[in-house]
């Protein structure tokens, strides 16, 4: 930036403010020089980082589709920047005041402004041109080798797989939350819809976000080109906790993605009796189950328990927590089950381990108990939720979230325990 | 005010001599050139025009104070300084604040000021719809500020998408607050909108042809266009919202078979064009300010007015492209992405013919100049952004994240703010008759020009690299490797909003220096810029009745044409200085009008403009005030009527020794 | 310093706001302290008009002018109000006795005559000059007239208008309408071609169009509209129990025009030519199998369409229904069919109307619980097309 030139009100011949005359006294814009160099040298610096929801690093076929178009856009839009300001500046510099005579009265030149309204527009149906292909291309979604369906409510994702030929066979419905499993190379579209309000699916390394609207079902294709751990976030604001409404795609090879859908989809084992864990589901099933669906969880008189959100939360649903421990986060992908030692040994696994660190789940040696045990004492103090009962009348009393249940430790302690045994 | 009048022509009728007893039955009108009614009451366009801007400013600094408090809480990871719920009431505020009632309203402020005097008019059309809009949107603010004391403010972002907003998922009465708020603030900017249409339709002075129009006039004049058709649509939108939460209606409601899709379109057929609303005034200023410090006229005038006015028209077809992640299917956004692209035709050209303005000239650096040069570069870092994301795919991945902030803070704040600023410099010895200092301002601009970019700059970092917006708070783990992670960005922007803060106090401190009693600054000269357009060639400030005698132009730089002669033979066009500024102004003095009318103060704008609030609290807590609030109404719609066109000589104290006031204005 | 009337408006808007407050410590709905209050609030508005306007007591403030001005003792012109409140007065009364309606009509003529009177009077008093009091009466009477008659005028219209349009048939209609407009936009271009028309000429066309329309309104509106024929809602099938019947006494013809969700679908339900059910996802999930998965407490629109030969309709079964709930429909149905015996379904049952062959129709579920169909368990959710053995399993994880 060259904008620093004094005013040099002395030289001109026209009535000027007396207070006007004490321009030279500090001169800021040098500071503004040094400021902008340091921004640019930091700017350049800024790009080297590895952030997990980095859009510049696609990893999937979409993503690079898009990335193959959006650089280039990014070049050209820089080069007409440079050029812009290449000529703004050198006309600041060179007609600066040195004392010249009034100049030209010009009123324009029709010629050369037609011609430079005609060049922007030239170097935009490039940009166009382009565009339209790889949205059209991005729309194609024939070669689908597997469906998931994802639904949003405040504040997290329901996951299932519904009965299909595709992913490799599912034949019975596998339902999770807040991680998608999918298999490495494999053409996967999201059918996604809403409980409540607009979410919106972004996995920025797999594919650009798609809004997921209550009454509408739309499709987000994600296909991954390495086993690793995908990042993704809500990225359509979505109440009062928007912000911890995460989620996260696991690709892996696919001998793990088969090992894990047999894994969800084997039979309840009941805790030892007698045991912590033991203990864990009767107080699972009196404090819990009325919302949370285990799957193959009886009650004493062996009846199956299914469990009804629907009378209990405003949005119906409830994450299933039959496998809890085969995910390494929870409550909508917001905190880690991993403990701090444990959690880089499958996030930054390398990648042909990701499937097989992925598939052992939590064991108690790893568990991080400190987020466990606090969002089990109360949820919405660790996560903000519409819990208040006073302020439940718009919803009939049903809470938004998870709400305080008032456990005692005892129980906190015997239902760690019996999660444990939960995958 | 009389209701009754006794023409003094009827001659069975003896017209008693008006005292001040017999004032009994109607109202004195509030005649009084000093005090505070002589604010509250004035229908005088340049006091209506600097309460706007006064009013303007405070929203300007609530809602800055509201983006430093963001700002503070996500200088570092899991914040603490605000509640989820508070950040979210934070957001949703400041962007309503600085949208609705800060750049709009000054921008108004602008547009009342500076339109009648560029027309060369006494006065805006509808003087007493003037100081309505005035009030209405003073208390419509209030209105929607007030929110914060009675149990939180509206929460579900300035775009307040359906179903979010519904009273199932906001319970509070903020969101009631902000449609009703807003619902109020549009009637003030619809009013404002047909004034001004009607004043430069039809009151410009002799001689002024719309293509002899002075530029800012013209872009304001496009504004009032796209606020005459956009305002209805939010009104409408508002009205939905406002029925779904307080009367049971299911317009956005799923489960009776609604697609809250709705309500992103109707508020993006808004929203967009609003866009245009907060940056053609900002364009027009700096159009005025290149020309005047560079010595030259306006490089390709009507490249400029028409691009104005196709960005008016062609910015009512790209809604869409705040939607591109809304599942429209692909004919749609390639529809809308190319319309998108084809909207940086016409703001390219008046980029280009900026710079040709200040190419060739004789640039004179003053703190308006270099806020307009700033707006400029700033302003084109926010188009190229842009146009970034008219690529609808590549705009899928950056929708709702940082990179969109930093975008659109390049534009609204690199593009409408400085070119207000620039107005602030350029015009302040016109509207006050003192001259800011030089040094404060070159402080102000480099301040708020660094602290801007360190502010909004690491955004466009923080958003490609996966940031999203909204987020009460952002985790370390999401943030990346290294050094210059995200967590570093973020704080830079924070630390930036510091020195952007310090660079706008310095306009405070400027303002403060220039005015306090017993500042040493004088009054500043007739013409201190050797200023080109019309409105110069008035006082500083103006007279109350504006010119003393109605100008008659002849060229598009009036005021300028009148100063130099020009000697050149033929096509070469040579200029000699011929007349200072201030001997202009002294020969139109000279030569004055006999008679000038000027329309009556009214009570009946305020009192009018009181009753909407009144009405909105109805709604919210109870029927029986919007009963109360609308026999106010109607009670003002009636004294407002009813009131003659000027004020009896009665009214004066003491009475003008002959009837000064007249008709010739139109008095609605 | 009041004068007589005004000090009457005043004693009424207390007696209102003592009413209202009275009313508002007994009486616990809030529709009378409204009407109350807002009787107070219009009287406190006139009051303060007639304080304003002097209320014709000249006397009252200013001494010379009674004095002076013989023309204040001037009789008062004739007037034509005191009649016409008379009339609207036996009016209320006759219907008071007879029908509401009567009472409203006689009501609000008797109001309109009384304010036209009490502003006739003022006018007077403010001058006794002829033209002055009309030209007080029109400042003060037209803010109210033109937007008031207005109104009515153009409410008359558009009622009279739908009367016409209801009382045409469905094709009709439509050609009315076509025929109408052209007409309207012929004499747009007549009279746009024609500077010299007068604007009495155009009034008067207008005025003849305006007559038209409100005659032609009344005499649809006396001989009726047409048959509207009213359609079974899904709700009602189903609160009826007609699910699992093939029948319908009202069959829609023309259901498939009123699906618009025809994108944002969960899936396709087919009821294909050799009478089989099929479903239709995009991607790689197979009709067969288990069945259709359907996300559960979730709304999911499903659309049916019909490939047969005949008049179906889709039924989803969601289980048995409970005692009480089957108590509380046999309730609800017996109280919609005036004691006559009603016929319930036992189990949950949601269907679409009776569709023709080849169309489409759309059904919304949301489902509160799972269900799969491992076995023939007589709780397993499944879709089915009464007449016919047709089924399909449906999978709520």
């Amino acid at each position: 930036m060259s904008l620093d030139r004094t005013p040099r009100n002395e030289r001109t011949s026209m009535q000027v403010a007396k207070s006007t005359t004490t321009f030279d006294a500090v001169n800021p814009g040098r500071l503004a020089r040094l400021g902008s160099v340091a921004m640019l040298a930091a700017l350049v610096a800024g790009c080297a980082n590895d952030a997990p929801q980095d859009t510049w690093q696609p990893a999937g076929e979409n993503a690079q589709k898009i990335h193959d178009l959006q650089w280039p856009v990014f070049l050209v839009a820089g080069l007409v920047g440079v050029a812009v300001f290449g000529v703004l500046f050198y006309a600041l510099w060179r007609y600066r005041d040195t004392g010249q005579p009034i100049p030209k009265q010009i009123h324009g030149r029709p010629k050369l402004e037609i011609g430079l309204t005609i060049l922007p527009a030239v170097i935009l149906i490039f940009v166009a041109v382009p565009t339209v292909g790889t949205l059209i291309d991005l729309a194609d979604t024939d070669d689908t080798d597997c469906i998931i369906n994802v639904t949003g409510q405040q504040w997290w994702w329901e996951i299932d797989y519904p009965v299909q030929d595709g992913c490799g066979g599912i034949s019975e419905p596998i339902i999770t939350s807040g991680q998608m499993v999918i298999e490495v190379g494999t053409n996967v579209i999201v059918r996604g819809t809403s409980r409540d309000v607009i979410h919106s699916w972004w996995i920025p390394r797999l594919n650009g976000k798609r809004d997921m609207v209550p009454g509408r079902v739309h499709t987000n294709r994600l296909q991954a080109e390495a086993p690793g751990i995908y990042a993704g976030q809500c990225t359509e604001f979505c109440g009062l906790s928007h912000a911890n409404m995460r989620m996260e795609v696991i690709a892996m090879e696919h001998d793990d993605f088969e090992a894990w859908k047999a894994n969800q989809l084997e039979a309840y084992a009941a805790p030892e009796p007698e045991s912590l864990a033991a203990e864990g589901e009767s107080t699972f099933i009196s404090q819990c189950a009325r919302c949370h669906q285990v799957n193959g969880l009886e009650n004493s008189d062996g009846e199956l328990i299914i469990a009804r959100p629907d009378l209990n939360v405003w949005s119906g649903a409830a994450p299933n927590l039959t496998k809890l421990m085969t995910r390494n986060t929870f409550a909508g992908a917001s905190f880690d089950l991993l403990s701090d030692v444990c959690r880089p040994l499958v996030w930054e696994a390398p990648s042909d381990l990701v499937g097989e660190r992925y598939n052992e789940g939590v064991s108690a040696d790893c568990l991080n108990e400190v987020d466990l045990r606090e969002w089990l004492r109360n949820p919405p103090a660790k996560k903000p939720m519409y819990t208040d009962p006073t302020k439940l009348e718009a919803t009939n009393g049903l809470p938004r979230g998870m709400p305080f249940l008032a456990l005692s430790e005892d129980q906190i302690d015997q239902l760690i325990a019996y999660l444990l045994e939960r995958k | 005010m009389a209701i009754i009048e006794r023409p003094a022509d009827v001659p069975a009728v003896v017209v008693p001599t008006p005292t001040a007893s017999t004032n009994f039955g109607y109202f004195r009108r509030p005649v009084e050139t000093t005090g505070w009614k002589s604010w509250a009451f004035t229908v005088d366009h340049k006091k209506i025009g600097i309460m706007y801007g006064v009013a303007a400013m405070f929203f300007f600094l609530v809602g800055g104070l509201e983006a430093g408090l963001i700002r503070w809480q996500l200088a570092q990871a899991d914040g603490t300084i605000l509640s989820a719920d508070k950040y979210n009431q934070m957001f949703t505020m400041h962007a309503t604040t600085m949208v609705f009632l800060f750049v709009m309203p000054m921008a108004a402020a602008f547009a009342n000021y500076f339109i009648p005097l560029q027309v060369g008019a006494r006065d805006v059309a509808f003087p007493r719809l003037n100081a309505l809009s005035l009030w209405v949107f003073i208390f419509g603010g209030v209105f929607l500020n007030t929110s914060w004391f009675l149990g939180g403010a509206a929460d579900g972002g300035w775009f307040m998408y359906a179903p979010n907003s519904s009273g199932i998922f906001s319970p509070s009465n903020g969101v009631d607050f902000w449609a009703l708020g807003l619902q109020i603030t549009g009637i003030a900017s619809l009013v404002g909108a047909i004034n001004l249409i009607v004043t430069v339709l039809n009151m410009r002075a002799p001689g002024m042809s719309m293509m002899r129009m002075p530029i800012f006039t013209w872009m304001a004049f496009v504004v009032q266009m796209l606020l005459l058709f956009a305002i209805p649509v939010i009104t409408v939108a508002l009205f939905l919202l406002m029925f779904q939460r307080s009367y049971g209606a299911t317009f956005f409601s799923v489960e009776a078979g609604a697609d809250p899709l709705l309500w992103q379109h109707l508020f993006w057929i808004f929203g967009h064009p609003e866009v245009y609303i907060l940056v053609l005034p900002s364009f027009g200023i700096i159009s005025e300010v290149l020309p005047v410090f560079s010595r030259k006229p306006l490089f390709g005038y009507p490249f400029v007015v028409f691009s104005g006015a196709a960005i008016g028209f062609v910015g009512w077809g790209v809604w869409a492209h705040h939607m591109f992640a809304s599942g429209l299917g692909p004919v749609s956004v390639a529809v809308f992405s190319v319309a998108t692209m084809a909207i940086a035709v016409p703001t390219g050209v008046k980029i280009i013919n900026w710079t040709l303005t200040v190419w060739g000239g004789k640039l004179w650096f003053t703190t308006a100049m270099l806020f307009a040069i700033g707006l400029i570069v700033q302003f084109t870092i926010g188009g190229l952004s842009g146009v970034t994301h008219a690529v609808a795919p590549s705009d899928t991945q950056q929708t709702d994240t940082y990179y969109i902030v930093a975008h659109f803070h390049y534009v609204i704040f690199g593009g409408a703010v400085l070119g207000l600023f620039a107005g602030f410099y350029y015009w302040w010895p016109k509207v006050f008759g003192k001259l800011l200092s030089e040094t404060l301002g070159k402080w102000n601009f480099w301040l708020m020009i660094i602290g801007m970019n360190l502010t909004f700059g690491p955004m466009h970092i923080l958003g490609l690299q996966g940031q999203p917006r909204r987020m009460y708070i952002w985790t370390d783990y999401r943030a990346g490797e290294g050094f210059f992670n995200l967590g570093f960005w973020n704080l830079i922007a924070s630390l930036g909003t510091i020195v952007l803060g310090v660079g706008i106090f310095m306009f405070l401190v400027n303002v403060w220096v220039t005015h306090r009693p017993g500042s040493t600054t004088l009054a500043a000269p007739e013409d201190p810029w050797d200023a080109r357009s019309l409105e110069w060639m008035s006082t500083s400030p103006p007279k109350p009745h504006n010119y003393d005698r109605t100008p008659i132009v002849h060229d598009l730089d009036e005021f300028f044409h009148r100063k130099y002669e020009d000697v050149g033979e033929g096509d070469d066009h040579d200029y000699v200085l011929r007349a200072s500024g201030a001997e202009v102004i002294a020969e139109e003095e000279r030569n004055a009008d006999a008679h000038i009318h000027l329309p009556a103060p009214s009570y009946w704008p305020i009192v009018l403009a009181a009753a909407l609030p009144i009405m909105a609290y109805g709604v919210i807590y109870n029927t029986l005030l919007i009963v109360a609030g609308a026999a106010v109404a109607v009670m003002a719609m009636f004294g407002w009527a009813l009131e003659p066109a000027d004020a009896e000589p009665s009214d004066f104290d003491p009475p003008p020794p002959e009837p000064a006031t007249g008709t010739e204005l139109a008095n609605v | 310093m009041f004068t007589t009337g005004s000090k009457l408006l005043i004693g009424s808007s207390v007696l209102a706001t003592l009413a209202a407050i009275v009313y508002g410590v007994t009486q616990v709905d809030s529709l009378g302290i409204v009407g109350l209050t807002s009787a107070a609030i219009a009287l406190a508005f006139l009051a303060g008009v007639n304080v304003w306007a002097r209320d014709s007591n000249v006397s009252s403030m200013d001494s010379t002018a009674v004095a002076t001005a013989e023309a204040a003792d001037a009789p008062p012109g004739a007037s034509i109000w005191p009649m016409v409140f008379a009339v609207g007065a036996a009016t209320a009364l006759l219907g008071l006795v007879t029908q509401q309606s009567i009472f409203t009509i006689g009501l609000v003529v008797a109001f309109s005559a009384g304010a036209q009177w009490m502003i006739q009077a003022w006018a007077e008093a403010a001058s006794p000059d002829a033209a002055v009091a009309t030209h007080v009466r029109s400042r003060l009477a037209n803010p109210l007239e033109y937007p008031l008659l207005g109104a009515v005028a153009v409410g008359a219209i558009a009622f009279s208008f739908s009367r016409v349009m209801l009382w045409l048939s469905k094709t009709n209609t439509v050609i009315a309408f076509v025929v109408l407009a052209a007409v309207v936009a012929g004499i747009a271009f007549y009279f746009a071609f024609r500077p010299s028309v007068t604007s009495g000429a155009i009034g008067g066309a207008l005025a003849v169009f305006a007559i038209a329309v409100v005659a032609g309104g009344v005499a649809a509106g006396v001989d009726g509209q047409r048959d509207i024929h009213v359609h079974e809602t899904t709700a009602d099938l189903a609160l009826e129990g007609h699910c699992d019947s093939p029948d319908e006494f009202e069959p829609d013809e023309k259901a498939s025009q009123t699906v618009a969700a025809k994108s944002s679908l969960a899936a396709e339900v087919i009821l294909t030519e050799s009478g089989e059910l099929e479903f239709d996802v995009p991607g790689p999930i197979e009709s067969g199998g288990l069945g259709l998965t359907l996300p559960r407490a979730n709304p999911n629109n499903i659309l049916f369409r019909n490939e047969s030969g005949e008049h179906r309709r889709l039924t989803v079964d969601l289980g048995p229904l409970s005692e009480d709930e089957i108590a509380e429909l046999e309730e609800a149905a017996a109280e919609d069919s005036h004691g006559e015996e009603a016929h319930v379904s036992e189990r949950r049952q949601i269907c679409t109307t009776l569709i023709e062959e080849g169309s489409v129709q759309l059904l919304t579920l949301i489902i509160a619980e799972p269900s799969l169909p491992y076995d023939d368990d007589p709780e397993a959710y499944r879709f089915f097309v009464p007449g016919t053995d047709a089924e399909l399993n449906l999978v709520v994880p």
